[in-house]
């Protein structure tokens, strides 16, 4: 059964998972004796785990290629129970998870891409906050990041080592975010570059009200990646 | 500790090496700004738009 067989198949059965949910919750309370918020509550949490765990196959899943694409998702209804482990070890690699999509603005759980090919996975997202985005020096990055000009937050861990690193459509990113991708740069490559937004720098780090006075904080940071080209657009 | 070479562009303009691009580049270690000139922000955006053209189109 394809993952939207099994969506369409959860979809129908829904109301069927919560009647049960709530009959259940009844029943075990005593019937109508005030209980009815917990059996509710049951039923809810009961319909949350078997679609998550159903989509994510119990946190299993490796291949999530375009399954929040556009606005296939909301923030209400996108709330994985799981880790989002982007496995996929094909040439084109993890295609396209977030791109488009203009109705997530948290990613919620921490996306693990270590070692694996990210190809346009937030491209074009209204993403505001990345929770974790998990790599390591042989994670490479493909228009992963082209035109997210809503992100706000991004925590990097681990490291970056293997391409080239482009942010420079995010110029709403925080100072935390972007110390978190600096201190992320592996001090152990050389000849790459890490872009950034010229605007989102100087927000981040400005002293005083002078545009364009960075502070000492950000020559701090500089100094930690010499071997990086750190560039401002 | 060294100090970094920190090269701007002039207002309107993008520095580049053909492979660097930015306003504001803090070059690395061994980096040489020689090798760097400016192009317009028009000609960067096209080189942008190219570039992720042909590399959605190979990649996916």
């Amino acid at each position: 059964m394809t993952i939207a067989e099994k969506l369409q198949k959860i979809a129908e059965n829904e109301q069927k998972v919560f009647d049960a949910g709530y009959e259940k919750g009844k029943a075990e309370a005593g019937g109508d004796d005030g209980s009815y918020d917990e059996g509710f509550a049951d039923g809810k949490q009961a319909e949350y785990d078997r679609f998550w765990d159903t989509l994510q196959q119990n946190g299993n899943l490796k291949n999530y290629n375009y399954l929040f694409y556009q606005d296939r998702f909301d923030d209400t209804i996108y709330n994985p129970k799981h880790p989002i482990i982007l496995g996929v070890t094909s040439s084109s690699g993890n295609l396209a998870v977030f791109n488009s999509s203009v109705r997530i603005t948290d990613t919620k759980v921490p996306i693990i891409a270590e070692g694996v090919y990210l190809n346009q996975v937030f491209a074009y997202s209204k993403i505001k906050t990345i929770r974790e985005l998990r790599v390591n020096e042989n994670t490479t990055y493909n228009n992963v990041f082209n035109d997210c000009s809503a992100l706000e937050e991004l925590t990097i861990t681990g490291a970056i080592g293997k391409n080239d690193f482009n942010l420079k459509w995010s110029t709403e990113l925080s100072k935390d975010s972007i110390v978190s991708i600096v201190n992320a740069l592996s001090p152990n490559t050389s000849g790459l570059t890490v872009t950034l937004s010229l605007t989102a720098v100087d927000n981040a780090f400005r002293e005083g009200d002078k545009e364009g006075s960075i502070s000492s904080g950000w020559n701090d940071l500089l100094n930690l990646r010499q071997n990086w080209t750190i560039s401002l657009v | 500790m060294e100090t970094r070479n920190v090269i701007r562009a002039n207002d309107g303009k993008i520095l580049t090496n053909g492979e660097i691009y930015g306003k504001q580049i803090f070059l690395a270690v061994g980096v040489s700004e020689g090798d760097f000139y400016e192009i317009t922000e028009e000609e960067y955006e096209e080189y942008l738009r190219v570039k992720s053209e042909r590399e959605m189109y190979i990649y996916g």
